[in-house]
């Protein structure tokens, strides 16, 4: 999927300030892992934001989706994660999400053309040479977003250098709390050369 | 037959989505796992969850545990 470089680096700075903000007010904001419920808390207490997460009676299985962010007209927004899922996922999903509720914007990322949109993503979404419209690109952003917080460049690059670059893949996604799948896209030579002009 | 499908999920999504905009619900994003699965299976997915939402199958949401503020 191709994505505008003014994008990314509009996320990644929605990323940095959300991070100044968690190491403020989050004990422990240094820590390698951050807190998801900590960073819920400060869009709570310190941005100003209306968000109810839920759990779905769903189990998420094998389903295609593993949570759902929603906007609504009078500014607040709903986020639900599926059932059963493992610890790590479920912390990365509601990253996801939350981050959803930081880029909101109401002339580019909304959609309420369903169909249309899970159309275009799942036709677009991992496809490098895709290029989609911007509801689309925005689901990617706050991925990228959810990724820089929880585990951001320089500590990718880090540890990269310091394993000579053979990280160990299961030891990163245990330090840091993500779903090693994660890890080791976001730690690939393909991601790192993308994200090294950005950041 | 695909075809047929594909406007079953389309009216379906529709629907959900006409409850949604009643809601006041202005904007739906999903977080897409990685698979390959088809485009049937996974707006068959959106489909389901979506349905959960709009009937009110939910709790709210247990804390991931993953805290460090004292309480």
């Amino acid at each position: 999927m191709y994505l505008q470089d003014d994008d990314v680096k509009h996320c990644l700075e929605i990323a940095r300030e959300m991070v100044d903000v968690y190491q403020r007010y989050a004990l422990m904001g240094k820590a390698s892992m951050r807190s998801v419920d900590d960073m819920e808390w400060c869009f709570r207490e310190y941005l100003g934001k209306t968000v109810v997460v839920r759990d779905l009676q769903l189990e998420a299985g094998d389903s295609d989706i593993r949570g759902l962010f929603l906007a609504l007209a009078d500014g607040s927004y709903e986020i639900y994660l599926l059932g059963d899922m493992g610890d790590r996922e479920r912390r990365f999903v509601k990253c996801k999400e939350l981050f959803h509720v930081l880029l909101d914007d109401e002339t580019k990322s909304r959609n309420m053309d369903i169909f249309g949109h899970v159309q275009e993503a799942a036709t677009c979404f991992f496809k490098a040479e895709s290029n989609p419209t911007s509801p689309v690109v925005w689901e990617a952003l706050a991925e990228i977003a959810a990724m820089e917080f929880l585990l951001p460049f320089a500590d990718r690059k880090a540890i990269i250098s310091s394993s000579g670059g053979n990280p160990d893949y299961e030891a990163v996604s245990a330090r840091y709390g993500i779903p090693q799948l994660f890890v080791e896209e976001y730690l690939s030579p393909h991601y790192m050369a993308e994200f090294e002009n950005l950041v | 037959m695909a075809m047929v499908n594909d406007m079953n999920a389309k009216d379906r999504l529709q629907a959900l989505e006409a409850q949604l905009r009643e809601r006041g619900v202005v904007d739906v994003k999903f977080f897409f796992n990685r698979s390959n699965k088809a485009l049937s299976g996974v707006m068959a997915d959106v489909a389901n969850a979506l349905d959960a939402v709009v009937s009110g199958r939910f709790d709210n949401a247990k804390p991931l545990g993953d805290s460090v503020r004292a309480v």
